[in-house]
């Protein structure tokens, strides 16, 4: 989901909790388990995708979910519930929404929530909790 | 022949260690899509009460998954993992990520990631749930 004009950012008061922020595809493809060994080393087992590399996805469908962003956001904290294991090759459809948003203490605090399915499997799912710059 | 059940987690996670260094951090930017210049660009991180260029966040919280993973062998669907990002960690640190068994009965870990210098950045829990 894109804001009309690139200088209209998301801000805290654009966000309602419980609405859909938009879906994102990601594809397991060598590509991305070439970019993730880079950084890692070699995967524990060639028949699966890492457990990490699926938290990896999760993170590239909230950033792809919904732009343009203030820059300076902090992630705050994260929980995550991990279902079936994915294989090299697979695709991933993600769903992103607002769960929930707080203003305390002068902080701007925005709970997203993201769930990575493969077909009719929950693969992970889990809340972004995040400190909004603006 | 074949593996015996596991009866028990391991009391430890063993301890990973990663370099974070610029590198690193373009590459896993690139990974995630996530080019927030809070990581990447050291002119608006100084402007910031950070001072300088931080890593991800899940830069090391997934160094603490990779240590699980090869601690456990396989991820138990129902995996749970909940952690805070307790302190920002300047980009050219060498970040350490492992974990300590708190509750045998539900696989409960008290995981961390930290700096060289023992200061925990990323601190939570991972639950493996019951074995058997």
């Amino acid at each position: 989901m894109t804001n009309t004009s690139p200088a209209d950012v998301w801000t805290f008061d654009d966000f309602e909790p419980g609405a859909e922020l938009g879906r994102v595809s990601v594809a397991l493809d060598d590509a991305r388990i070439a970019s993730w060994r880079a950084i890692y080393g070699t995967p524990v087992a060639p028949d699966r995708v890492p457990a990490g590399m699926l938290v990896a996805a999760m993170m590239e469908a909230y950033l792809k979910a919904f732009q343009p962003r203030p820059p300076g956001n902090i992630h705050a904290g994260q929980t995550l519930a991990f279902g079936a294991s994915a294989r090299p090759g697979d695709r991933l459809e993600a769903q992103v929404t607002c769960r929930d948003k707080l203003f305390r203490k002068e902080r701007r605090w925005v709970t997203f929530g993201v769930t990575l399915r493969n077909g009719a499997q929950d693969v992970l799912s889990g809340e972004i909790r995040t400190i909004w710059a603006k | 022949m074949q593996p015996c059940p596991k009866t028990a987690w391991p009391r430890e996670i063993a301890a990973l260690c990663l370099h974070a260094d610029a590198e690193a951090v373009r590459a896993y930017a690139e990974l995630t899509a996530d080019f927030n210049p809070i990581h990447l660009d050291a002119e608006f991180a100084g402007a910031t009460p950070f001072g300088a260029p931080i890593i991800h966040g899940t830069l090391g919280l997934n160094l603490a998954v990779q240590a699980i993973e090869r601690a456990v062998e396989v991820v138990p669907a129902g995996l749970a993992i909940e952690v805070r990002f307790s302190r920002p960690v300047p980009v050219g640190t060498t970040i350490r990520a492992g974990g300590t068994l708190r509750d045998a009965a539900t696989g409960t870990y008290e995981i961390f990631v930290e700096t060289e210098a023992g200061e925990r950045a990323v601190e939570g829990t991972c639950t493996l749930g019951a074995l058997g």
